[in-house]
C-alpha cells in the first residue's frame, strides 16, 4: 500500500510543463520532504496525489486505486492535503464548524464528529477559540485551524504544503514535534524550500529533490542536504550546520561534514579539537 | 465560467489595434453594441455583424482568445434561446420558423456584444483605458476603481480555482450532484474568495494612501492624442454606421430559416 507515480507529466492549459516524468513512491508511515525552486513543480505534484490533478500522461495510483478511477472527494478520504495559505479555504461560521466540515463532507455521524472536534480542538490548542470565527483569528491560528480541519479525519497520508510559511519560530518548533507525532501512525509529505526546518527534523525524512519539474535527486537528508552541489543545483539556501563545519575544514579542522544536527555538530567540533567529554 | 474571464484580459501583443487609440476603440465596441441592440434585430444583419469581427480579431492578434470567449459564453447563449423558446411556446403550444429565427437573432446580438466588447479588452490595456477615461474627464477614483477591477479578474479567478482545490481536498463534492444542490455547495467557495476581495482591497487602499493616493490633482506622464491611423479608424466607423442606418431604412431583410427549410423541402 503506497502512493505511486509512474512517469508522471502534467502540462497546465497555458502549455506550461510542470511535470516532466515523474516517478515517486511513498511508503505508508513514511515521512518524505519534497524541495525545491519556486516553480519547480512541487504544488503540482502534490496535487496529482488526491487526483485535483489528473496526470496528462503516465499514472498515479493511491493504495492501488488509479486517480482517474475516482473522485477528489472518495480520494481525499485516503491522502490530506493542507493548502499553503489557510485565506483560501476557511469559510465557517466558528473553529468547531471549520473542523468538523469534512467530517460532514465524508458522512461521520454527529457523535463520532463531536468526539474528533473536541480532540483535534485540544490537539492543537484551539479550545478557547471553539465559537469564534475562523476569520478574526491570528495567521498562525488559522495555519492550525486548517491543519486541524484535515489532520481531524486522520488520512492515511498526510500532505503539507508549505507548512512553515509565515510562521515564528515557535510555531514552526511546535509544528516540528506534531509532525514527528504523527509519523508512525500515517505517511507525512511536507513540501517546503526551508532548508533549516527540514535540517532540524526528527526522525529524519526522505528528500526529494524537484527541479524544472523533474526530481534531480532522492536520497537521505543526511545525504542530500549536506551535499552543496545538490543544494545549489535545488537553489536552495545551503544548511548552517555543515557550511560551518566546511569552513572548519577548509582551516584545518578535521570534521566530517555530513552532519545536520547542530548538537552533533558541536561534538564532532569538540572531538576534533581535542577537547572531548560531554 | 473562467474561461470567460480571461477572453476579457488584456493581452500584451503588438498590432494596428495594440497601438490605436484607446478611445477610437471604446467607440468601436460602442457602435458595435449599438448597430446590434437598436439598428438591427433580425438573424441576417446580426450574423453579418458576428463575422465581420473575426478579421478584427485576426488583425489584432488575439483570434485563438476571442474565439475561447466566445466559446466560453455559449453556456450564456443556450439559456437565452432555451428561456425565450419556452417563453413563446408557453401560452400556444406552438412555434413557428420564424419564432426560433427571431430567438437566434437575440442570441447571435448577445454574442455581438460579447465579442465586439472582448476585442475591446483584449487589445487595450487596463492603463490606457484609464487613461483614456481620465482625459475624458472621468474623475480619476473611478478610472482606478475600473482599472483595479479589470486588473484582479484574473487574479480573483486564479483564487477561485484554488479555493475549490482546497475545499475539494477537504472532502466537498463538486464533481456530483443535481444542479440545486451543486449550487449550494459554491458557498464554501464563495465566503473565502469575497472575503479575500475585501481584505484585500483593504489592504490596497491603505498601501496606496501611504503612498499619498488623493493628496492632490495628479498629473499624467502619457498623454493620449489622435493620430492619422486613428482618425482614420473613426472615419471608417462612421462610414460604417451611415451604411448601416441606410440599409436598415432601405432594405428589408429575408428570414432565413423558412428559406432554408422550403430549400430544404424542395431537394426532398
Amino acid at each position: 500500500m503506497a502512493i505511486e507515480l509512474h512517469d508522471v507529466w502534467y502540462v497546465y492549459p497555458n502549455g506550461v510543463e510542470a511535470l516532466r516524468g515523474v516517478s515517486l513512491r511513498i511508503e505508508e508511515g513514511e515521512f518524505v520532504v519534497i524541495m525545491g525552486p519556486n516553480g519547480a513543480g512541487k504544488t503540482t505534484l502534490v496535487k496529482t496525489f488526491n487526483g485535483l490533478i489528473k496526470p496528462t500522461k503516465g499514472r498515479v495510483l493511491v493504495d492501488g486505486v488509479d486517480t482517474r478511477q475516482a473522485t477528489v472527494a472518495e480520494l481525499a478520504r485516503k491522502v490530506g492535503l493542507v493548502f499553503q495559505n489557510p485565506d483560501h479555504q476557511l469559510f465557517c461560521e466558528t473553529v468547531e464548524d471549520e473542523i468538523a466540515f469534512a467530517l460532514r463532507n465524508f458522512g461521520f455521524d454527529e457523535n463520532e464528529i463531536k468526539r474528533r472536534v473536541d480532540w483535534a480542538l485540544k490537539a492543537f490548542g484551539l479550545e478557547e477559540y471553539r465559537d469564534i470565527s475562523p476569520l478574526a483569528l491570528s495567521g498562525g491560528e488559522k495555519k492550525r485551524v486548517a491543519l486541524a480541519s484535515v489532520l481531524v479525519w486522520e488520512p492515511k497520508y498526510l500532505v503539507l504544503d508549505e507548512p512553515t510559511l509565515g510562521q515564528d519560530y515557535a510555531q514552526k518548533e511546535r509544528l516540528r514535534s506534531l509532525i514527528s507525532r504523527l509519523l508512525g501512525e500515517r505517511a507525512v509529505v511536507m513540501v517546503t524550500h526551508d532548508v533549516e526546518f527540514v535540517a532540524d527534523m526528527r526522525p529524519r525524512p526522505r528528500i526529494v529533490l524537484l527541479a524544472g519539474g523533474r526530481v534531480i535527486a532522492e536520497g537521505r537528508a543526511e545525504d542530500i542536504l549536506t551535499d552543496p552541489e545538490q543544494i545549489d543545483k535545488a537553489r536552495l539556501v545551503r544548511p548552517q550546520v555543515p557550511e560551518v563545519l566546511r569552513n572548519l575544514r577548509s582551516l584545518g579542522v578535521p570534521v566530517r561534514t555530513d552532519v545536520l544536527g547542530l548538537l552533533e555538530a558541536r561534538d564532532i567540533i569538540l572531538s576534533a579539537l581535542g577537547v572531548g567529554g560531554r | 465560467m473562467s474561461a470567460i474571464l480571461e477572453g476579457f484580459a488584456f493581452q500584451k501583443r503588438d498590432s494596428i489595434l495594440h497601438r490605436l487609440d484607446p478611445r477610437v476603440k471604446m467607440v468601436y465596441a460602442l457602435i458595435m453594441m449599438v448597430m446590434a441592440g437598436f439598428i438591427f434585430s433580425q438573424l441576417l444583419p446580426l450574423l453579418v455583424l458576428l463575422l465581420v469581427q473575426v478579421p478584427l480579431a485576426l488583425l489584432g492578434r488575439v483570434g485563438r482568445l476571442w474565439a475561447r470567449t466566445l466559446r466560453a459564453s455559449t453556456p450564456l447563449l443556450l439559456i437565452i434561446v432555451g428561456l425565450n423558446l419556452l417563453a413563446i411556446w408557453w401560452p400556444t403550444r406552438s412555434l413557428s420558423l420564424y419564432d426560433v429565427e427571431h430567438v437566434l437573432a437575440l442570441a447571435v446580438r448577445f454574442a455581438v456584444f460579447v465579442s465586439s466588447f472582448s476585442i475591446f479588452t483584449l487589445t487595450t490595456s487596463p492603463d490606457d483605458l484609464s487613461l483614456a477615461l481620465e482625459q475624458m474627464g472621468v474623475p480619476y477614483s473611478f478610472c482606478f476603481m475600473f482599472r483595479a477591477a479589470l486588473r484582479f479578474t484574473p487574479v480573483m479567478a486564479r483564487e477561485a480555482r484554488i479555493t475549490m482545490d482546497a475545499q475539494r481536498a477537504r472532502g466537498l463534492e463538486l464533481d456530483k450532484g443535481g444542479l440545486l444542490t451543486r449550487a449550494r455547495r459554491y458557498i464554501p467557495i464563495l465566503v473565502p474568495l469575497i472575503v479575500n476581495a475585501i481584505t484585500r482591497a483593504w489592504a490596497m487602499a491603505e498601501a496606496m494612501e501611504s503612498r499619498a493616493w488623493g493628496a492632490g490633482k495628479r498629473t499624467s506622464l502619457y498623454v493620449l492624442r489622435m493620430k492619422g491611423r486613428d482618425y482614420l479608424a473613426l472615419l471608417i466607423m462612421l462610414y460604417a454606421m451611415v451604411v448601416a442606418i441606410y440599409v436598415r431604412m432601405m432594405v428589408s431583410f429575408p428570414y432565413i430559416l423558412p428559406f432554408i427549410a422550403s430549400a430544404l423541402e424542395a431537394l426532398f
